[in-house]
């Protein structure tokens, strides 16, 4: 029989809905990390416990970013 | 209806189309269910003849080639097995017609049994390839644009999203309403079934929560008051059910669908605890 979602699709979205607090929770963590862009990641802050969407680029990307900074501030010191 | 030899000749004729509407029907992988097309639609008929055809076209030129060339095989390595079996299909028009072509000698009996076999074994394989391609998930990859089920909404917001890894997410207001108070549910849909003009027949949805929301009449704002002066509706915190809910069509009031992408709820599911969050969110 054909169904819309499977079961694993759904006990998987349960599953992550009852974490965050809920399917409301869950839905504004997804258009923040559509906001967020490619690298963006929801996370749970170890502090708080709070769900949270981070920017966290990849180690190639955090690579050449901060490569770009220590440019800038040799430029700056010049 | 008398069932004829005629008849089973026809309908074994036609098993490849069948078996593609039948296939059809039966609605792919991940779909919303419609009613099943009726034989006797225009539309069924029409591809239900179409599909027999082009199996039997393709049938028909698969075995000429394999006769050709196994005969040409068995020439080139000077293998001789035995005469050359007859064209099945020729054999099955001659049956049917009851006489032979132009040039064509009458079998012997063995022969035009083992021939009308091979004719029933190739429409049995015609019938097997097409009800798996159109059982085929590829099939809704090269079909995605188009909503051929026409299932109209459901297609867009819900079939067509979770092809694209995306999970539909339903809050479904129903009219079960007391003192302004009433029943909604939110969950995972599981199935929508709907009737021949679109309308919901059926919705089940997965992992169920229940919550109440309240109408809020609109209140006049008075001079020593900053009370609301819009109508409202409020949602109160909802209570996890878990398991399946079917909900009743005449019942649901409004369903407002939300899609979310799989990776959310990976991201939630894998749980990484983050100490450093300030920091990178400033991407450093």
């Amino acid at each position: 029989m054909a169904t819309v979602t499977t079961r694993a699709q759904q006990a998987k979205i349960g599953a992550a809905a009852r974490k965050v607090g809920g399917y409301r929770m869950l839905i504004a963590l997804d258009a923040q990390k559509r906001a967020g862009g490619d690298t963006a990641k929801i996370a749970r802050d170890a502090r708080t416990g709070k769900w949270v969407v981070v920017n966290k680029p990849s180690s190639e990307k955090k690579f050449a970013y901060k490569f770009e900074l220590s440019g800038r501030s040799k430029t700056q010191r010049k | 209806m008398n069932l004829t030899l005629s008849l089973l000749a026809g309908l074994l004729l036609l098993l490849p189309g069948i078996a593609s509407v039948a296939a059809w029907n039966h609605g792919g992988h991940a779909a919303a269910r419609r009613p099943e097309l009726p034989l006797t639609s225009i539309t069924a008929l029409f591809a239900l003849l179409t599909a027999s055809i082009i199996a039997h076209v393709g049938g028909y030129l698969f075995i000429g080639i394999l006769r050709s060339a196994l005969v040409e095989a068995g020439s080139l390595l000077g293998w001789t097995i035995g005469p050359v079996m007859p064209d099945p299909y020729l054999t099955a028009f001659s049956f049917s017609l009851g006489q032979t072509f132009n040039g064509a000698e009458a079998l012997s009996a063995r022969d035009g049994l083992a021939s009308l076999a091979v004719f029933t074994s190739a429409v049995a394989a015609e019938t097997i390839l097409a009800f798996a391609i159109l059982r085929n998930a590829g099939l809704d990859i090269v079909i995605e644009p188009f909503d051929l089920r026409g299932q109209g909404w459901v297609y867009e917001n819900v079939v067509r999203p979770l092809r694209h890894g995306y999970r539909p997410i339903a809050y479904v207001f129903t009219d079960s309403i007391h003192d302004d108070r009433g029943v909604g549910y939110e969950g995972v849909i599981a199935d929508i079934r709907q009737g021949a003009d679109g309308e919901i027949k059926a919705l089940c949805l997965a992992e169920p929560s229940r919550f109440i929301y309240e109408l809020r009449k609109a209140k006049a704002r008075t001079l020593f008051s900053g009370g609301r002066k819009e109508p409202d509706v409020e949602i109160y915190d909802s209570e996890w059910l878990g398991g399946v809910i079917a909900i009743e069509p005449g019942r649901i009031r409004n369903i407002v669908i939300h899609n979310i992408r799989q990776e959310a709820a990976d991201d939630v599911v894998e749980d990484p605890a983050v100490s450093d969050v300030e920091d990178s969110q400033d991407g450093s």
